[in-house]
């Protein structure tokens, strides 16, 4: 309107304001008649349809716009902006027509914003690439290094401002980069400092070109928004994901599913393919198909036992790539195509196979029945989803698996009971070594009883000592006496007589007993009268017996009475018994005892005797019998 | 420096094309290994394939990319032709289908190749001469109205096989000495490698677009 509008005399307001209806502002002609503001909305508006994502506006852009509008409508504005871009000029040194600058200004400095963020996104990857190339680079020489460095930076500096520009398509990015590919390989067979230089290393070179400068940008273009490759990608993927019933017996590429070693050199080969999204460079993506196709191989040879040719490979590729279904496959594809050295491309081992990677995407997008042998109703009848054929890859899947656990667990069963066999016959012949053991022990004791009865015995007796069974027999006469009848006379006399002849015994009743027994009676021993007497209750009651009391009344009476009563006789031993048998009723008499209840007179009486007679025979009367006792 | 298998100046791309089962592959094994396939069991697939041979005292590698031979993949394999300087033309002797077919797998050849690209046709299992279903007259004839260069070779035997690949190397080497054939073009099927002395010998290398942007 603006610029075709025609000459004439008076020029009304409306002219000059802006186009969009409503808006109070003055127009530009710069901006196609529009206001600063609503010009940019028709541009952002236009671009998206494109496609084209717009980044969020600078917002010191559009204030300073807006504060500026009113005043300076028409010439400040752009004056304003032209500063601030030759300022940016400055900085790039790069030669632009000043009017399609202004028209593109906004856009074209958040582009650059977009762009360098984009750019340092890569800086390490392309820093690890440099890193790689290090022996290389050092071998070319530090000119050549320079030089190469110089002429990619020259190239990915032109090609990122090609790229802030929305309306460049990608496919003159595509050419330019081709062209720079072939300069730069006729840069190297002229230029003097790449004249050291063998072929493998030129070709070394380019490479490393190529996944230099492209490692850099790939953030711009690969699948760049301004094509259509997101949307083929999803719909292959789509595509893809409805034909997830087509088995290897569709492919006819005699791929055994059910086998477990066919599964996992398909997932090898799928794994490969997967990896192309993750790689960067073009030729990195290429290495991964080339690699996919090598597992392919193997797999085919494996499955037809055999060498390998096309007619088997394809179909099995197109299987794989319809069992992977590879993330972005379209835009992996289109970028490689676009921006991989082309003489990589046309030739060679990854050539090949990514001209068959294409081959197998082709194939599937123009899938039909007639492809697949098989009627177009039962076709699209799978499409739909109304039928699943019965061997399609997941059931093999699931029945492969299935199969290899059931196998598994059968092997694991015959192992086990392999082992629950050995040891059974372990557990069979333990117990028979058991069972043997045991008899022999028994005829071995039986053998050492046969042999060695006897000494058993003999070690036995040493330490009976004590018992002292024979001696025992002999001598009981002491014991049993004092036992029945006079426990309570020897009490009565003891406590109040001497203390010391409590201690005196020994805690053992019977060895005490013994032991004196012992000597009584061989002191004693000429006296067989007293002593067969005095045998037979004693030894009835020996436990309950006192040894105190026996002592008391055997050997008190008898050792001190009877050396008084008879002051004649050589030894005092021998008399004693005589005379107190003469005196003293016997102990074994039962009426006699009873009838001297006052035993402590008796006592007294008869220690008294000896002291008398002792006194007399002494020649002191009064000496009592605690002296002799003492 | 040029020592060692890098030391070729061109790389000629070859296809081998041809119905399923007329021994395409083993044409080629035949060709880069000198064995037939079927008696060594251990080769991997060969569908790819290179070989340097010489040719008028130059070094040139072949490359060979075998291509699935069915028809139902014939409308995608498109892109196995870009880019060849020679296409093999293979039919079985003993199956006259896979000879009827080459009519269909001609006009393809002529439609996705460029002008220049030569095409020979090989008969091939000549070894199995008792089962012969094509007689060698007819293919001849065949061969002679089209243009194209004809042999019966045998994979199985070795016989012709090597004669097939260079004949063709020798016509695809005649077209670049005449000039027929831009090597610029990314669709000649050639590569050139310049070593340091052959350089010189190179007809047209020039420079074609941009100057260098550095």
């Amino acid at each position: 309107m603006w610029t075709k509008k025609k000459p004439c005399l008076r020029i009304d307001e409306s002219y000059l304001k802006c186009k969009s209806p409503g808006c109070e502002f003055y127009g530009n002609e710069e901006w196609h008649g529009y206001c600063s503001q609503c010009h940019r909305e028709q541009f952002q508006r236009r671009r998206k349809k494109v496609g084209f994502e717009v980044q969020h506006q600078e917002p010191h852009n559009s204030s300073s716009a807006t504060s500026l509008k009113e005043k300076y409508v028409k010439a400040s504005l752009p004056e304003f902006s032209k500063f601030e871009e030759k300022k940016r000029q400055q900085t790039e040194k790069t030669k632009k027509i000043l009017s399609g600058i202004f028209r593109k200004s906004p856009e074209a400095s958040k582009e650059k914003v977009r762009v360098e963020s984009l750019l340092r996104s890569e800086l390490r990857e392309v820093e690890a690439v440099r890193q790689e190339a290090q022996d290389l680079l050092r071998a070319i020489g530090p000119a050549a290094d320079a030089d190469v460095h110089k002429c990619i930076r020259s190239f990915y500096k032109k090609l990122v401002q090609e790229v802030e520009n929305p309306m460049t398509a990608i496919e003159d990015l595509s050419e330019r980069t081709q062209n720079f590919y072939q300069l730069l390989t006729k840069r190297f067979d002229e230029q003097a400092m790449y004249a050291e230089m063998t072929n493998d290393q030129k070709e070394q070179l380019l490479d490393y070109t190529e996944k230099y400068a492209m490692t850099y940008m790939y953030q711009l273009l690969f699948c760049p928004p301004t094509t259509t490759d997101e949307e083929k990608d999803l719909n292959i993927q789509k595509r893809i994901r409805q034909l997830n019933w087509v088995s290897a017996k569709h492919m006819d590429c005699g791929i055994n599913e059910t086998s477990t070693e066919t599964h996992d050199l398909v997932y090898s080969a799928i794994t490969e393919l997967l990896g192309m999204d993750s790689a960067k460079a073009p030729q990195d993506k290429l290495a991964c198909v080339v690699r996919c196709c090598q597992k392919i191989f193997t797999l085919m040879q494996y499955c037809v036992e055999g060498p390998t040719s096309a007619d088997d490979f394809l179909p099995a590729l197109i299987f794989v790539v319809l069992k992977a279904n590879p993330a972005r496959l379209k835009s992996n594809i289109n970028y490689v195509t676009r921006f991989c050295n082309a003489s990589r491309l046309m030739s060679g081992e990854g050539g090949y196979y990514f001209t068959n990677l294409c081959c197998a995407v082709s194939f599937i997008e123009n899938l039909t029945a007639e492809s697949l042998n098989m009627p177009e109703d039962e076709f699209s009848q799978y499409m739909e989803g109304k039928i699943v054929p019965s061997n399609t890859w997941e059931s093999a899947l699931i029945m492969c698996e299935g199969m290899h656990l059931m196998n598994e667990n059968l092997l694991r069963f015959a192992e086990l009971s392999k082992k629950s066999d050995i040891l059974g016959d372990e557990a069979e012949a333990l117990r028979d070594e058991m069972v043997a053991f045991h008899d022999e022990m028994l005829q071995r004791i039986d053998d050492l009883k046969e042999s060695y009865p006897l000494i058993i015995k003999p070690l036995k007796e040493p330490t009976d000592l004590d018992a002292e069974d024979p001696i025992v027999h002999e001598l009981p006469p002491p014991l049993s006496p004092q036992v029945v009848t006079e426990k309570p006379k020897v009490a009565e006399i003891d406590s109040p007589e001497s203390p010391e002849w409590r201690l005196t015994p020994l805690p053992d009743p019977n060895l005490t007993a013994v032991n004196y027994d012992f000597d009584l009676s061989d002191m004693s021993g000429g006296d067989l009268s007293t002593c067969e007497d005095l045998g037979t209750p004693g030894y009835q009651s020996m436990e309950t017996a006192s040894v105190q009391s026996l002592d008391l009344n055997a050997y008190h009476p008898t050792v001190v009475v009877k050396p008084v009563e008879t002051p004649g006789a050589a030894s005092l031993l021998d008399d004693p018994p005589i005379q107190e048998e003469v005196e003293l009723p016997s102990p074994l008499k039962p009426e006699p005892s009873t009838s001297y209840q006052g035993f402590s007179s008796q006592g007294w009486q008869i220690p008294s005797i000896p002291c008398e007679t002792g006194a007399s025979r002494l020649g002191s009367d009064r000496s009592p019998g605690p002296m002799d006792n003492s | 420096m040029s020592a060692g298998p890098y030391s070729y100046s061109y790389i000629f791309k070859y296809i081998i094309i041809g119905d399923m089962g007329v021994g395409k592959s083993c044409l080629l094994h035949q060709f880069t290994e000198k064995k037939f396939m079927a008696d060594c069991p251990h080769t991997i697939g060969v569908e790819f394939g290179t070989r340097i041979i010489e040719v008028s005292g130059q070094k040139i590698k072949l490359q060979i990319w075998d291509t699935a031979g069915q028809e139902r993949f014939r409308a995608v394999t498109r892109s196995y032709y870009r880019g060849a300087a020679g296409a093999l033309m293979v039919y079985d002797i003993t199956r006259r289908s896979t000879y009827n077919h080459l009519s269909s797998w001609l006009s393809d050849t002529r439609t996705l190749t460029n002008p220049s690209t030569v095409i020979f046709l090989i008969g091939n299992k000549s070894d199995l001469d008792g089962q012969r279903d094509v007689t060698y007259e007819e293919a001849k004839q065949f061969a002679d109205e089209n243009g194209l260069m004809f042999v019966e070779a045998s994979a199985k035997t070795g016989e012709m096989v090597e004669e097939a690949f260079l004949e063709t190397a020798k016509k695809i080497y005649q077209s670049i000495q005449d000039g027929r054939l831009d090597l610029n073009a990314a669709e000649s099927g050639v590569q050139h490698k310049p070593s340091q002395t052959g350089r010189t010998t190179l007809t047209n290398d020039q420079p074609n677009k941009d100057s260098c942007s550095c």
